[in-house]
């Protein structure tokens, strides 16, 4: 479930997610600066975790069981495995990317049951759904109008 | 149905409270809230200012007034409210359907979050403070003919407490409302019970400036994060954030009950389960503040 999400960018810790059978843990930020989202038992030592061309300027998150599903400053939505500790982009990231328009963010997140990842787009007044099948490359992606 | 058709118009009739007070001090009452949005016309454009229904109520714009989203633990359904608004708007985008909720005239929403067939919102009432409003969705997919929405209240505390900073629901129907250096628990079943559990905050005068919680899946934990900055120094290198973690279930063949979680408190599974990570420098809080 994502944190609620405002257009105020004065916003430090965001989400905070925890794999019980992992021990770990996946906390965001809307921030500039460099950290570790993942965190470990107090103690435990951690490797460098792998992170592909994401930054961790995250406003929102939701989390599938181990995958925490989010989107970074520039509408990247990635999947982070907590148990793994890896962070990739979801398969046709890019083309909603490109998909959306100068300006608008992606403001809440969440994941169905079925592995649908949706999002909320907002610029200005203007309100979209965002639904993907992330195991479906075939099923196209809605970009559907909810506000004009 | 469109999400910006759905912001409540017209009058709310007086609530109908049937208030009891339990044992734990929790105020529990039970309000009815008429929902004008049953009565409200698709509106043929919602751009633009404020615009007239065919009752003659006028709308406001939806973007203006609502700010601020979340989906629900499903992801079926998105609640949206600004601050300092009095009403919710829950529009599910598979039947491209909303549904406006409101509110008593008092109450300013500070957060809200749908899991488990409910709505939980965290208002602050003006002269009395934090409290719990919980709605039963399933009233809401299926309305009654009196299309009066059914309410439970719960008292949380006074206006002089920090404003509430997160909200979570597990799996488990347990919300947890975080304050800052405490985080309240409440079963969202008949019962009602309450734990409120402290955060063990390292030694010196912290403020707590943001925080983030959630139930993992299973309901089997619990993790709260919280971003603090000392009082003394208010110094930007000083902004930590803690992360604690503790099990909301028992040993394996013992049902979880709050009772359970009252011996779980954090101070003393942060011996197993405590995370401390420090996060932000410099730059980051010089975005943040900005």
């Amino acid at each position: 479930m994502s944190r609620p999400d405002s257009n105020q960018n004065n916003i430090g810790l965001t989400t905070a997610h925890h794999h019980p059978q992992s021990q770990s843990a996946f906390v965001t930020g809307l921030t500039s600066s460099n950290y570790n989202p993942f965190l470990v038992r107090l103690g435990t030592q951690l490797s460098p975790p792998f992170m592909s061309r994401t930054n961790l300027q995250i406003r929102c998150a939701a989390a599938l069981n181990e995958i925490v599903y989010f989107v970074d400053s520039n509408n990247r939505i990635s999947a982070a495995d907590m148990v793994d500790r890896r962070i990739t982009p979801i398969p046709r990231s890019e083309q909603v990317q490109n998909d959306l328009k100068r300006g608008e963010q992606i403001m809440a997140v969440g994941v169905t049951e079925q592995r649908h990842f949706r999002g909320l787009c907002k610029r200005g007044q203007q309100l979209r759904f965002l639904d993907i099948a992330l195991d479906n490359l075939a099923e196209p992606i809605i970009l559907r109008e909810i506000v004009n | 149905m469109r999400l910006s058709d759905a912001v409540p118009t017209g009058e709310r009739s007086p609530p109908r409270a049937d208030t009891t007070w339990l044992a734990k001090g929790i105020k529990r009452s039970t309000t009815w809230i008429r929902n004008p949005f049953r009565q409200c016309r698709r509106r043929s454009s919602i751009s633009g200012s404020a615009s007239q229904t065919s009752q003659g109520t006028a709308h406001p714009v939806l973007p203006d007034a609502m700010y601020l989203f979340r989906f629900s633990s499903s992801a079926k359904a998105i609640l949206s409210w600004g601050k300092n608004e009095n009403f919710i708007v829950r529009y599910k985008p598979d039947e491209d359907d909303g549904e406006g909720i409101p509110l008593r005239a008092k109450d300013s929403i500070c957060d809200a979050a749908e899991g488990q067939g409910r709505i939980v919102m965290v208002v602050h009432r003006k002269g009395e403070g934090f409290t719990l409003l919980v709605v039963n969705t399933a009233q809401l997919d299926h309305p009654p003919h009196n299309e009066n929405i059914n309410m439970t209240e719960i008292f949380l505390g006074d206006s002089g407490g920090p404003p509430p900073l997160c909200l979570a629901i597990s799996a488990t129907s347990v919300a947890a409302i975080g304050f800052g250096t405490t985080v309240v628990l409440i079963s969202l079943n008949e019962a009602q019970e309450r734990l409120d559990v402290i955060i063990p905050l390292p030694p010196g005068d912290w403020d707590p400036r943001f925080q983030a919680s959630s139930f993992s899946a299973d309901g089997e934990s619990f993790v709260v994060s919280t971003q603090i900055r000392s009082r003394t120094s208010a110094s930007a290198y000083d902004d930590q954030v803690l992360t604690f973690v503790w099990p909301a279930r028992g040993p394996p063949g013992q049902q979880p009950t709050m009772a359970r979680l009252s011996y779980c408190q954090m101070p003393t599974v942060s011996l197993v389960f405590l995370f401390w990570y420090r996060c932000l420098g410099l730059t980051a809080i010089r975005t943040i503040s900005a």
